[in-house]
């Protein structure tokens, strides 16, 4: 039985098991015609659902498409953005490694690169490095804010307080 | 055109931190500031556990410059701690505010804002950090009296500010996106007293929030 997890990114239900893994680069994909794709439309789109597999359509022996379940569709935009993560996170710690900031990372005490905590060189280099901050502290991404419409006011000037008597 | 961030970290450089001593009478105490422990500070709660006074306040309410509006029951302020009372590793994130885990960059004590040292300050000489849960509230009389210590920069504002409204309400502002609503905030204000953020001067391209 294929357990369910959440995908945390897409909110949705992708197959326990479902990873990229089957899709090696370069191995060959299941081809179909568009005439053949056409006629077996409903069929088809069943079996790519259920099997989380891929179909490489193809048109007079060119390949036009790559039909993907919703799972792997969901998967592969949650990849990319894994992906960019670790390219930010990783681009951080290189420049930090090089200029002998000792910036908190598990990774590089996995690794076992220990620099020796400098809190002048690291407060200068965070001051000056963009890093990008993805997550929140318990490992969740952090929500996209919304582009903000500024608008100018006058500000509002505090009266005091006005109370009045009420009954009990 | 001045560049559009003063700084590209979660905190300006120490050098940038606070308004040299010698120019601190043109700013009003602000939001912001470093202020020293008043008087008696059991009565206003500002002690530790052990009874002994906390090393100083970061004032975090009101926003604007104090005394000019009304404000009940004085003056909202967070206790300050020395950075070395922490671990060197929780003393790295509260410096950088971020933490790398498992290849993603995440926040780290979120409650928690670094302060530079206060140049040649006898105990304040040294790195610092405010605690935003550990908050007082104090009449402005005896702060008064206490001091300010250091008037935060405008640029130090600013990161306050960011670490506040991510603490508060969990929402991860970009500093352009602080900038923007800062310089709006101050450019509306016609009340504001002392020096201006150069960020507001007309042509600076921190004028608009970063997309999401």
């Amino acid at each position: 039985m294929v357990g369910v997890r959440y995908c945390v990114h897409m909110s949705r239900k992708v197959a326990g098991d479902m990873t990229l893994a089957s899709f090696a680069p370069g191995a060959p994909l299941e081809r179909i015609g568009h005439r053949e794709l056409r006629d077996k439309l409903g069929p088809m789109l069943e079996r790519i659902s259920a099997s989380h597999g891929a179909v490489e359509v193809v048109n007079r022996g060119r390949s036009e498409a790559v039909v993907v379940s919703h799972d792997v569709y969901t998967v592969l935009l949650a990849s990319q953005r894994e992906l960019d993560d670790v390219r930010g996170t990783v681009a951080l710690l290189l420049a930090a490694v090089s200029s002998g900031a000792a910036v908190p990372s598990d990774t590089l005490d996995r690794l076992g690169i220990k620099i020796p905590v400098d809190f002048d060189v690291l407060q200068a280099f965070q001051a000056a490095y963009p890093a990008q901050v993805t997550h929140d502290e318990e490992g969740q991404r952090l929500g996209r804010v919304p582009a903000l419409s500024l608008e100018s006011h006058a500000e509002y000037v505090d009266e005091p307080d006005e109370f009045v008597d009420v009954e009990e | 055109m001045t560049s559009a961030r003063p700084f590209e970290g979660t905190y300006p450089a120490d050098s940038g931190f606070w308004v040299p001593a010698t120019d601190a009478d043109m700013y009003p105490w602000r939001y912001g500031d470093l202020v020293a422990t008043p008087e008696s500070p059991d009565r206003f709660g500002a002690v530790d556990s052990k009874g002994k006074p906390w090393r100083a306040l970061m004032l975090t309410h009101p926003s604007c410059e104090l005394s000019s509006k009304g404000a009940p029951g004085g003056v909202q302020a967070v206790r300050v701690y020395w950075l070395r009372e922490v671990s060197q590793r929780q003393g790295a994130e509260v410096v950088t505010g971020y933490v790398e885990v498992d290849g993603r960059t995440r926040v780290a004590r979120a409650h928690q804002v670094y302060l530079a040292p206060v140049p040649g300050h006898a105990t304040l000489g040294q790195r610092l950090f405010a605690d935003l849960r550990q908050s007082v509230r104090i009449p402005g009389e005896p702060l008064r009296a206490a001091g300010r210590v250091g008037a935060a920069s405008h640029d130090a504002r600013l990161a306050v500010l960011r670490r506040d409204i991510y603490f508060r309400y969990r929402w991860a502002l970009g500093l352009d996106d602080v900038l923007g609503l800062e310089k709006l905030r101050i450019e509306a204000d016609d009340n504001f007293t002392g020096p201006r953020p150069q960020w507001t001067a007309p042509g600076h391209r921190g004028d608009r929030p970063s997309p999401a």
